[in-house]
């Protein structure tokens, strides 16, 4: 019986698998000649047949299985990629995931694929090349008359689960009735020394021609790298090739002898490739609670070292600081994922998107390699799909009306992530028809979203896109009406901490930009004091420090402006708005921060300085409040808050003002 | 009637008393993680009067909540006898780790259920639904509080608890 633990190894692994399979079904459509590409599709296919099989899904195996040997054909030069094969693969990826989740396909589905398979590959090959003609890499030497096969388990193969008599049942349902089976027992201990729960047998077993390597390597599929193995063809007229597989490669495929160069290759990538491992989301949520609170004990400590003046204990003090801001920023980046391992979805959704309204566009991936946070990064996909929908089918146009708009009959739809100070933009663009104020404006009305005399800003009416209640049914099409509606994407991405801006031209196109914090649990932050009070500000938004001019020390309303560097800037004075008791400073400061593409001021009293500032979430009494996005604990053991600067302020009503002033 | 007033039996037995305002409350020692003496307690500007502020337990930040407005007390200043009670509460949406300020923190006691009657409607300083039920401990009312409740209803701890996530 599978355990839940195993079942969970299994869905990682094939969750990476299909991945990588898609990619690079993707990746064959615009460049199909490609071999790396086509050896990447085959040994996805390969382990997913393996592992699937392994798993007891027989029929995800069978169907594989089928679907491995188009790609065989190709790889052995009898068929060629086509955009009909790319078509029907991605159909066949399709049901191999709906297998994987534990739908139920009809079985019929199964057949119509393999078949839609065998044609588009039989198409243009030579007429022997035909999927059931026996594996090519057979004939290639002179005919193989027998395999012999000799192979030892390790001592502990049956402790760990392994069942060697299922193993030799397999090989002789390959070799069929003529297979011959020997034990080799010279590895036999004396029977003083036997422990019978170990494995000390070896077998040699002979299986006729006929039998197809691959299949017989198979059966060690998963022990391959802790037996020994060989497997050599006695072939009828040209002498045996030694081969001693114990030196190759897991990689599937890679015995195969016309396939010599390409398994160099990729021997050669697999020397220099990283090693990988997997870790649980939870591990590294526990690694990163741990160096939050190393990193607020180093603050301490570094407190109370500068208290005491010790120069020795100031040098044990300052390392300390280094490591412990090393390990912060290893850690941080283990979580950081690049964008591009989501990508792989949207390409496909692209495809499909194409084929069904039939409008003609290219995709296009920018920043691929931009990284966020991992948790933020998978809450992401179903916004973006939602977005990119809207893109295809609400915002662009058919070639036609395209043409006599003066643009070109081909649209362009853009998916780009990059940084922004301490955030990361993923905007989708397209040159579309764009967004119509009035006619937004006109439906929010409607629908009782705002009152007929409304002031609103091009930003908002655009906003009003994503209020609850905006969609209607009528808008509602097959791609766009289902999944998440815009709405969800807002609150979505407002949970994130971060927030959705839209932009667009009426005939040239539209553009929703997500903005997001690059990490949820770590930022550098710049303490401020207020009266005797702290707060923090994320550094990163910050962008100068001024001293307050005469005219700001003496008023005492919550928000003003006044001209700074010949700019007028909103100054909100966070001793009126927090409400803060205690001494001014002779020289308060202004402290410049950016915040929704706009910049102001926030009147402080003084500024502490820069520091690490581990995140903790507001409980739900406080986090309401909007205003703070968190607290944190300082070197001294004190809470202090971290000001939520665009929310700040929004509370203090100058999000429209300043937004027309940048207009 | 009177124990369907509260949460089983077994919770009188076992019950921290404290005081607020000169009258007597308790809440089951279930629910009661510590008793500590007042750290420095940061304000949270803007959060009502419910919103003592936050504090650092051993590197975790609590809310604490003074309830005395809430009852119409005098906020009586800190002195040494004043303690903040930190207490997990189990909400519909999740739990929650809550500091509560008390003026006088007194032994943990247990009660005769059937002392416990309900709470009168009128002529009580008692909101609606924040006191269970009224038992007798040495001649002196004790006020059983409903914090999960009081918490649900008036501190908005009734929002989903990812809501800060």
């Amino acid at each position: 019986m599978i355990d839940a633990e195993t079942q969970e190894i299994f869905r990682q692994e094939t969750e990476a698998l299909i991945e990588s399979l898609q990619d690079a079904l993707l990746a064959l459509n615009k460049t199909p000649d490609d071999a790396e590409l086509v050896t990447q599709v085959f040994r996805d296919l390969h382990t997913l047949k393996g592992t699937g099989a392994m798993f007891g899904y027989a029929r995800l195996a069978e169907f594989i299985h089928d679907f491995e040997a188009a790609f065989e054909a190709v790889r052995s030069g009898n068929a060629t990629v086509t955009p009909d094969l790319i078509a029907v693969s991605l159909k066949a990826y399709d049901l191999i995931v709906a297998l994987l989740e534990g739908e139920e396909p009809p079985v019929e589905r199964d057949a119509e694929l393999k078949s839609a398979l065998a044609a588009v590959t039989a198409g243009d090959a030579p007429a022997a090349a035909s999927i059931d003609a026996p594996e090519p890499d057979v004939a290639e030497d002179g005919e193989v008359e027998a395999w012999i096969l000799t192979f030892k388990l390790p001592p502990d193969f049956m402790e760990i689960g392994g069942n060697p008599i299922a193993m030799l049942d397999e090989l002789i349902e390959i070799g069929g009735a003529d297979t011959k089976v020997r034990a080799l027992t010279d590895g036999l201990p004396a029977l003083a020394d036997l422990n019978p729960a170990e494995m000390h047998t070896g077998w040699e077993v002979i299986l006729p021609g006929g039998a197809s390597e691959s299949d017989i390597m198979d059966v060690f599929m998963f022990h391959e790298d802790q037996m020994e193995l060989s497997l050599k063809p006695v072939r009828k007229e040209k002498p045996a090739v030694q081969q001693d597989l114990r030196e190759e490669e897991l990689q599937p495929g890679a015995q195969q002898q016309e396939a010599e160069k390409k398994a160099a290759a990729s021997d050669r990538k697999g020397g220099t490739a990283k090693v990988q491992m997997r870790v649980s989301a939870e591990r590294l949520d526990d690694i990163m609670d741990r160096v939050g609170e190393l990193v607020i004990a180093e603050a301490r400590l570094t407190d109370l070292a500068s208290k005491l003046g010790n120069s020795d204990l100031m040098e044990v003090v300052e390392n300390i600081q280094r490591l412990a801001l090393g390990l912060r920023d290893t850690t941080m980046a283990i979580r950081l994922t690049p964008v591009s391992s989501i990508t792989g979805r949207f390409q496909r959704l692209a495809h499909d998107l194409a084929g069904k309204t039939g409008k003609d566009f290219d995709f296009v991936i920018e920043g691929e390699e931009t990284e966020l946070d991992k948790t933020v990064i998978e809450k992401l996909s179903d916004p973006l799909v939602h977005i990119l929908r809207n893109a295809v089918d609400h915002g662009l146009e058919d070639s036609d009306t395209r043409i006599a708009a003066g643009k070109p009959a081909r649209g362009t739809v853009t998916l780009s992530a990059r940084y922004s100070g301490a955030d990361v933009l993923i905007s989708v663009k397209d040159d579309g028809k764009g967004l119509d104020p009035d006619f937004i404006r006109g439906r929010a009305i409607d629908r009782g979203l705002i009152g007929e005399d409304a002031v609103l800003s091009r930003s908002e009416i655009f906003a009003l896109l994503m209020e609850p209640g905006f969609s209607t049914a009528e808008q509602i099409t097959d791609l766009s009406g289902r999944g998440v509606g815009t709405d969800v994407v807002k609150s979505t991405v407002e949970g994130l901490r971060g927030s959705v801006e839209i932009e667009s031209e009426l005939g040239a196109g539209s553009t929703f930009t997500l903005r997001l914090p690059l990490t949820l649990a770590i930022i550098e932050g710049l303490l401020l004091q207020v009266g005797d009070e702290r707060f923090t500000v994320p550094l990163a938004a910050v962008g100068g420090i001024v001293e307050q001019p005469e005219e700001l020390k003496k008023g005492s309303e919550p928000t003003t402006v006044i001209e700074l560097r010949e700019e007028l800037i909103s100054i909100l004075r966070l001793r009126e708005i927090f409400e803060c008791d205690g001494p001014t400073n002779e020289h308060p400061k202004v402290v410049l921060v950016e915040t929704g593409g706009t910049q102001v001021g926030l009147a402080v009293d003084r500024i502490i300085g820069s520091y690490q500032t581990v995140i903790k979430q507001l409980s739900p009494m406080h986090s309401r409040l909007n205003v703070f996005s968190g607290a944190t604990i300082l070197g001294d053991g004190d809470v202090a808050l971290i000001v939520d600067v665009a929310q700040l302020v929004r509370s203090q009503g100058l999000d429209n003002q300043n937004k027309e002033q940048a207009a | 009637m009177t124990l369907a007033l509260v949460s089983t039996e077994e919770d009188l037995k076992d019950l921290v008393a404290f005081e607020m305002g000169g009258e007597l409350l308790a809440v089951p020692t279930r629910i009661l993680r510590e008793v500590i003496e007042p750290p420095k307690i940061t304000r949270v500007p803007m959060a009502g009067v419910y919103s003592a502020g936050l504090i650092n337990v051993r590197g975790v930040v609590i809310p604490v909540t003074d309830l005395r407005p809430l009852f119409n007390m005098p906020q009586k200043d800190f002195d040494i006898d004043t303690r903040i009670l930190v207490l997990e509460l189990n909400l519909d949406a999740g739990p929650m780790t809550i500091g509560v300020i008390a003026e006088k923190v007194h032994a943990v006691l247990s009660m005769d259920p059937e002392t416990v009657q309900a709470v009168p409607t009128v002529g009580t300083r008692w909101p609606a639904q924040t006191i269970k039920g009224i038992g007798r401990w040495q001649d002196r009312f004790v006020n059983l509080i409903d914090l999960e409740r009081v918490a649900e209803q008036h501190l908005g701890a009734d929002q989903a608890a990812d809501h800060a996530a």
